[in-house]
């Protein structure tokens, strides 16, 4: 029994200890910026040698309500405004396709067509709400996903003919191609951002997320600067 | 008998990690307006058919297969015996890409049905309950495979020289004397296809009416309204304390 409780004891002091030893940034990001945001993260660490980014990637909401529960973020990405962002991104979603599909323009999906979008109450579905209305189609979707992560996937899988997702996720998937909607105003996500708990690491990496050379490899991964 | 400091230290602290949560989510739940919260009964009616059915296709298919694994032990059936438990130690989305790799319509044999009949079970209701067999078969399997292993012998084997066969043994003395143990199997599997997500969030997706599970809701209205998931989840919590304590007894015999 001793013995337990001393190898427990261990492993949190070491656990613990090591968190202190090496400083780190905790970044709480909307999912949809898992691919861009992991690789902004590398290109930091190396120019800044003993400052580590963490990140945890969620749908934007789930990341809200823990950082309101007391979660302990530093710098908070969402995909949707909230209370204390200012505006950083634009993302915009669009009909992604496999590359070799007969679908071409909105009115195809009123054929015998499998497509999917996200919930009302995501981002990506609220926006796909709006952008829909300016486009005639009588069909409905197979299912309403309640993130878009889950929408790409079912689209790669070959389940569903179309999805509605964001232009962002179709640039980095080479099998998808993107039909853009009629009215671009519509298809827009604004993504905010904040600093939430104030020290100078967490600053120096929000400066970086704003400068000039993360803003272009953003923007070739397809999001717009707001 | 006299428990250490310690032993009581650590019992009373794994308690609390169990019942400290469920307590909390109870003081949350807005009571003056619950049944406010719950208005639309969409998710629920879905759930409850859904997995009712699930739990019936489990006892079908799963008290037969506990008959087999029970009487028989070679090379397949000891191969068939830990393979069956899977689901339970699959983490749910796993559980999900399986489904849809063996029946989406891309799938292994999703694909013929579709190119056959143009039918795909991904996003129908079919798909929510085959995911809840999926996950709730094991525990049939798990509970009256073990029951049927601790039937009297020598009852049996009156039957068997009053020349029952094996299959009079298994309808006429196996199952009348294992009720208590079908039935609990039955309800766990119940419970858990009503408590599936992972695997019915990749596997049927999320449609209201159709795909959109109780569970599926909960999730949906933490983004909206956090009563509602509030709401919901103590309805749940309450099926699972009236199962757990409706079942002691059973269980605990079942498992011995």
């Amino acid at each position: 029994m001793k013995k337990i409780f001393l190898v427990a004891l261990a492993i949190s002091i070491i656990s613990s200890s090591s968190a202190l030893a090496a400083p780190q940034v905790i970044v709480f990001a909307a999912s949809s910026l898992t691919e861009s945001f992991t690789q902004v993260g590398k290109q930091f660490e190396q120019s800044h040698p003993g400052i580590k980014i963490n990140f945890s990637f969620q749908a934007s909401s789930t990341l809200l309500t823990q950082i309101k529960a007391g979660a302990p973020a530093d710098i908070f990405v969402s995909a949707e405004p909230f209370s204390g962002g200012s505006d950083y991104l634009v993302n915009r979603v669009v009909l992604a396709v496999p590359k070799n599909s007969n679908i071409s323009k909105f009115s195809d999906l009123n054929g015998k067509v499998t497509w999917i979008q996200c919930a009302h109450e995501v981002p990506c579905g609220s926006a796909a709400d709006a952008a829909l209305k300016f486009e005639n189609i009588t069909t409905k979707p197979a299912s309403f996903e309640p993130k878009v992560s889950s929408a790409v996937a079912k689209l790669i899988a070959g389940e569903v003919d179309a999805a509605i997702i964001y232009k962002t996720d179709v640039i980095a998937n080479k099998r998808l191609r993107a039909i853009e909607f009629s009215n671009q105003e519509a298809t827009k996500t604004t993504y905010q951002i904040a600093q939430i708990r104030k020290n100078y690491r967490a600053a120096t990496f929000l400066n970086y997320l704003k400068s000039q050379k993360v803003m272009n490899m953003l923007k070739s991964r397809g999001f717009e600067s707001k | 008998m006299k428990f250490g400091l310690v032993t009581r230290a650590l019992a009373a602290i794994a308690t609390l990690v169990i019942a400290a949560p469920l307590l909390s989510l109870l003081i949350k739940v807005p009571w003056s307006t619950f049944f406010m919260q719950l208005s639309d009964l969409t998710a629920i009616r879905l759930s409850i058919w859904t997995s009712t059915l699930s739990a019936i296709f489990s006892l079908l298919l799963g008290v037969p297969l506990a008959w087999v694994l029970a009487k028989s032990s070679n090379r397949f059936t000891n191969f068939i015996r830990p393979l069956v438990l899977a689901p339970i130690v699959l983490p749910p989305t796993v559980a999900g890409i399986a489904l849809i790799s063996l029946m989406g319509r891309n799938g292994l044999f999703g694909k013929i049905i579709y190119q056959q009949t143009g039918w795909a079970m991904p996003f129908t209701s079919s798909a929510v309950v085959l995911a809840g067999i999926f996950v709730g078969l094991p525990f049939v399997v798990l509970i009256c495979e073990s029951n049927f292993r601790q039937l009297p012998q020598d009852v049996e084997d009156a039957a068997i020289i009053d020349r029952a066969d094996g299959n009079e043994l298994f309808k006429k003395i196996a199952i009348p004397q294992s009720r208590s143990a079908i039935a609990t199997g039955g309800i766990l599997a119940w419970a858990r296809a009503i408590g599936e997500f992972g695997a019915t969030l990749m596997f049927a997706g999320s449609l209201p009416g159709t795909t959109q599970t109780w569970t599926m809701l909960i999730y949906q209205e933490l983004d909206v309204d956090i009563n509602i998931a509030y709401a919901l989840s103590a309805l749940m919590l309450f099926i699972a304390i009236v199962i757990v304590f409706s079942l002691r007894k059973p269980l605990r015999e079942a498992l011995r």
